[in-house]
């Protein structure tokens, strides 16, 4: 993961730094699942989408439940290319930052 | 909503974080391995099938079982979205790509000498690739997982 270092501090607040991490190597993540692997809650983790989705960090689609009867619509979020580069120029300034320690 | 500080974090809160987020891939890669047992020998075994296909004889009879396996890996790759929640079009890293392309290169080989074998009038000799077939991508799903495993969690 390469990017030019570039300390982002939309991402860099802990709920939304572990979502943009999670969504990073792949396509998509169901908010159901989002909810299981960050131990969030869904009211927080709603709000946290809406933070990056209304910088355009990420994308959020929703579709008819799977489950026949069930009226309900599944949700899903996907990193875009802006968030993609946000994340891996943030991600590189944090290392620039550990490298820069002090031995 | 959390705060967005703009003053840069200290090194070692800079080296906090990103150990951090390894914790959440690790309960991602778990939220997409967890369909495993049911979908990589259901995987091998549509594959093992489209290679043994030359051996059936009638071009029609062989197209529509490369089709309905085709269709049945399409099925499969749905659910295992379904189950999992997670959507993923490509590796997560270049060992996985790696994976990938030798899966696919081993497949077509596999593919063209069961077509051989037929042409050759020793159909018999298709069901043996097919085994191959099998083995090779029950044992290359197993590593492409520990390779997704690897390189997910340890990438910051």
């Amino acid at each position: 993961m390469t990017g030019e270092p570039r300390f982002d501090p939309t991402i860099h607040a802990p709920a939304r730094f572990r979502l943009c991490a999670v969504l990073r190597h792949v396509d998509a993540v169901g908010f159901g699942s989002l909810v299981n692997v960050l131990s969030m809650s869904e009211s927080q983790l709603s709000k946290t989408i809406r933070s990056l989705a209304e910088v355009g960090y990420v994308m959020v689609t929703k579709g008819p439940s799977d489950r026949r009867g069930d009226l309900r619509h599944t949700t899903t979020v996907r990193l875009t290319e802006l968030g993609r580069s946000a994340y891996d120029g943030h991600v590189a300034a944090l290392h620039e930052i550990v490298a820069q320690r002090p031995a | 909503m959390e705060s967005e500080s703009t003053e840069l974090p200290s090194a070692d809160d800079a080296d906090t974080t990103l150990t951090q987020i390894a914790d959440d891939r690790r309960a991602l890669v778990r939220e997409v391995t967890r369909t495993n047992p049911w979908y990589y020998p259901a995987v091998s075994l549509l594959a093992a099938i489209v290679v043994w296909a030359p051996a059936i004889g009638s071009p029609v009879s062989f197209t529509v079982v490369v089709a309905l396996c085709a269709l049945g890996l399409t099925m499969l790759e749905s659910l295992r979205e379904r189950t999992s929640g997670v959507t993923m079009s490509r590796p997560a890293g270049r060992r996985g790509l790696a994976i990938l392309i030798a899966v696919g290169v081993v497949f077509i080989a596999l593919f063209a000498t069961s077509l051989a074998l037929v042409v050759a009038g020793r159909a018999e000799f298709a069901l043996l690739c097919a085994a191959v077939t099998f083995a090779v991508m029950f044992v290359a799903a197993w590593l492409y997982d520990v390779s997704f495993r690897s390189e997910v969690t340890h990438d910051r």
